[in-house]
């Protein structure tokens, strides 16, 4: 008799499981102890909906953990750096004004440090775009031999002899056993909480600021085709998340997204960062070969360069750019300072926690 | 005899657990009163397949140009009825021409069975589906067109190269609200009748991109650059737009 009742049991539960669509976030929560916390991620009016895996659902134990790992120098191989060392809050996570990034062995890597803000929204990651995912991109820069150059393999036993981590990614996680990809959750889960929209832009459109007349020049500028920034510095985000050729050279050293997908067509087409917070993310483009923003404005008004795949978008290359007169490039400077956040870079929630 | 309550009781159990745990699928389409009808979007240019990034289609001004991107909006079929009358399918939908998973469209209006002369929609939005801030994800949401010209979102963005004498330049066709001034196009399906008989419908919609540079107005590319705020380009897309689609079948 008793059979009967652990098989009805077992056939009820057994229908729940393959019956059901799974709640991701209820399964991950389930699989502690206690559980982790959901965390209550608020996304502001107006952003899009944020993509979050369904095997990564935020938690609190998750963003907490991943906030940690990113500050920590213990994913390098010589303990002296970290994700935030190449990602600084002040500079909006890039950086630190540096055109490349020196690796803890003294090397220097071939691109830009992007910012991180808002990039929950992005469709893709790196200048390249080969990341699909915060998770995926968080998987690089720990083996890379030219940045913190720790194995995988040795991260873990590091991280499993640690004091506090095997308790901290079981609070997390519901296991004690770690592994690459749990690191990776965490730090994504950390990013997609990197939230910017107090800029003076953001209170423009709630009503709480209003523009001087050099900026409402910049803002007619930028949102118009005198300028035509709007079209790959796109919505709400300022950025399409897509990839485009801007003109920066004729001959090509680096193809960016062409070495991705292997076809022609995408030589030198690189992701569109974002403008917000622009003004602390500097120096700019793939490759940082501007050091200011008024030199940024420069090469579209006048150093435009054509090439087979330079984007269509960019209308006035015959011309070698806009054409801005140093009235209209001020007020385009005083438009782009706006987007500046200075919440967010100063947001203690963001802070090293160390 | 405790056993067979058992297993009884068991199988109401099951029975309620799926009934309660499980969200419902669809019903199929059983009444036979009205069919489902897919709309899918297919591009040529005079008959060749659209290629992307490469310089080999001529305008009927001469222009030899490539196409980089092809994204619009197409909203509002209508079905015009033998007889009198209209049907109505109030929906719009985004094609990006290198997106697969764009360009097929199957709204869940359903059709009532009768005869129909021919069919037509809008290209683009009109006025009333046109209101920035509709959309807010992505891909639709980089279709905006800004306030400051605007409001509302492209109608169209079609992108590319031309040779002109030797030196290749951009083009941007973009369509839409220009300046408060809707440019939308109401299209119309000429070789377009079928019949709803219970069976569901899928039907084909071809844009030939050259249709865009001609008749009535005959289009250089050299003038196809910055003409968002352009009111007279504008029109003329308009007017061009009318006859871009035609049927490759319904069936």
């Amino acid at each position: 008799m008793k059979r009967y009742q652990i098989l009805g049991v077992l056939v009820i539960a057994g229908l729940f499981f393959t019956n059901c669509k799974k709640d991701p976030l209820i399964e991950d929560v389930s699989s502690g102890s206690s559980g982790p916390t959901p965390y209550n991620l608020i996304t502001p009016n107006g952003f899009p909906f944020m993509n979050i895996p369904a095997d990564n659902p935020l938690t609190v134990e998750g963003v907490s953990l991943g906030r940690r790992l990113f500050y920590d120098p213990i994913l390098s191989g010589d303990n002296t750096q970290s994700c935030a060392s190449c990602h600084t809050q002040a500079f909006s996570f890039s950086d630190n004004g540096n055109q490349f990034s020196t690796g803890i062995d003294g090397f220097l890597g071939g691109r830009n440090s992007p910012a991180i803000i808002n990039a929950g929204w992005s469709s893709s990651l790196f200048w390249d775009g080969r990341a699909a995912s915060l998770e995926e991109q968080a998987l690089g820069p720990v083996p890379n031999p030219i940045e913190m150059h720790l194995t995988w393999t040795d991260a873990m036993v590091k991280l499993n002899a640690h004091p506090d981590y095997p308790t901290l990614f079981s609070k997390a996680f519901g296991t004690i056993s770690i592994d690459s990809i749990l690191v990776a959750k965490a730090i994504a889960q950390f990013e997609r909480t990197l939230i910017s929209n107090d800029s003076k832009w953001d209170k423009y459109l709630r009503g709480e600021a209003s523009l001087t007349a050099s900026e409402a020049r910049g803002f007619d500028i930028f949102f118009t085709e005198k300028g035509d920034c709007f079209h790959c510095h796109s919505t709400i985000l300022f950025t399409d998340n897509l990839f485009h050729n801007n003109g920066l050279d004729d001959i090509f050293t680096d193809i960016g997204l062409g070495a991705i997908t292997g076809s022609s067509n995408d030589n030198a087409k690189f992701k569109s960062p974002t403008l917000r917070n622009v003004e602390f993310t500097a120096p700019y483009m793939h490759d940082g070969r501007f050091n200011t923003l008024e030199e940024v404005i420069t090469f579209y008004s006048e150093g435009v360069k054509f090439s087979p795949t330079i984007s269509p978008l960019m209308k006035k290359v015959a011309q070698g750019g806009l054409q801005l007169n140093p009235l209209e490039k001020q007020d385009l400077l005083s438009f782009l300072r706006m987007l500046s956040d200075t919440t967010f870079v100063n947001n203690p929630d963001y802070s090293d926690p160390f | 005899m405790r056993k067979y309550r058992l297993t009884y009781l068991i199988s109401i159990l099951c029975f309620f657990v799926i009934l309660l745990a499980c969200k419902k699928d669809s019903p199929p389409n059983d009444n036979k009163d009205y069919i489902n009808m897919t709309f899918s979007f297919a591009h040529e240019v005079d008959g060749l397949s659209l290629d992307f990034d490469t310089i080999k289609y001529t305008n009927s001004i001469g222009n030899n140009y490539s196409v980089a991107t092809l994204k619009y909006f197409i909203s509002d079929i209508i079905l015009h009825k033998s007889g009198g009358g209209t049907v109505l399918i109030d929906a719009e939908h985004y094609i990006d021409a290198v997106d697969p998973t764009t360009l097929s469209f199957s709204p869940t209006d359903m059709i009532p069975n009768g005869t129909y002369t021919y069919l037509s929609f809008t290209f683009g939005l009109d006025s009333a589906k046109n209101v920035s801030a509709s959309y807010l994800n992505p891909p639709e949401n980089n279709m905006e067109w800004p306030l400051a010209m605007g409001p509302g979102y492209h109608y169209m963005k079609l992108e590319g190269k031309y040779d002109s004498l030797g030196i290749i330049k951009n083009y941007q066709c973009h369509t839409g609200q220009s300046m408060g001034n809707p440019y939308f196009v109401n299209l119309t399906l000429p070789v377009s009748s079928f019949t709803a008989n219970g069976k569901n419908l899928a039907v084909e919609l071809i844009m030939n991109v050259n249709k865009w540079w001609e008749s009535p107005s005959l289009i250089d590319l050299n003038d196809v650059t910055g003409i968002m705020g352009n009111q007279v380009m504008q029109l003329q897309f308009m007017g061009n737009g009318a006859d871009v689609f035609r049927v490759g079948s319904i069936q």
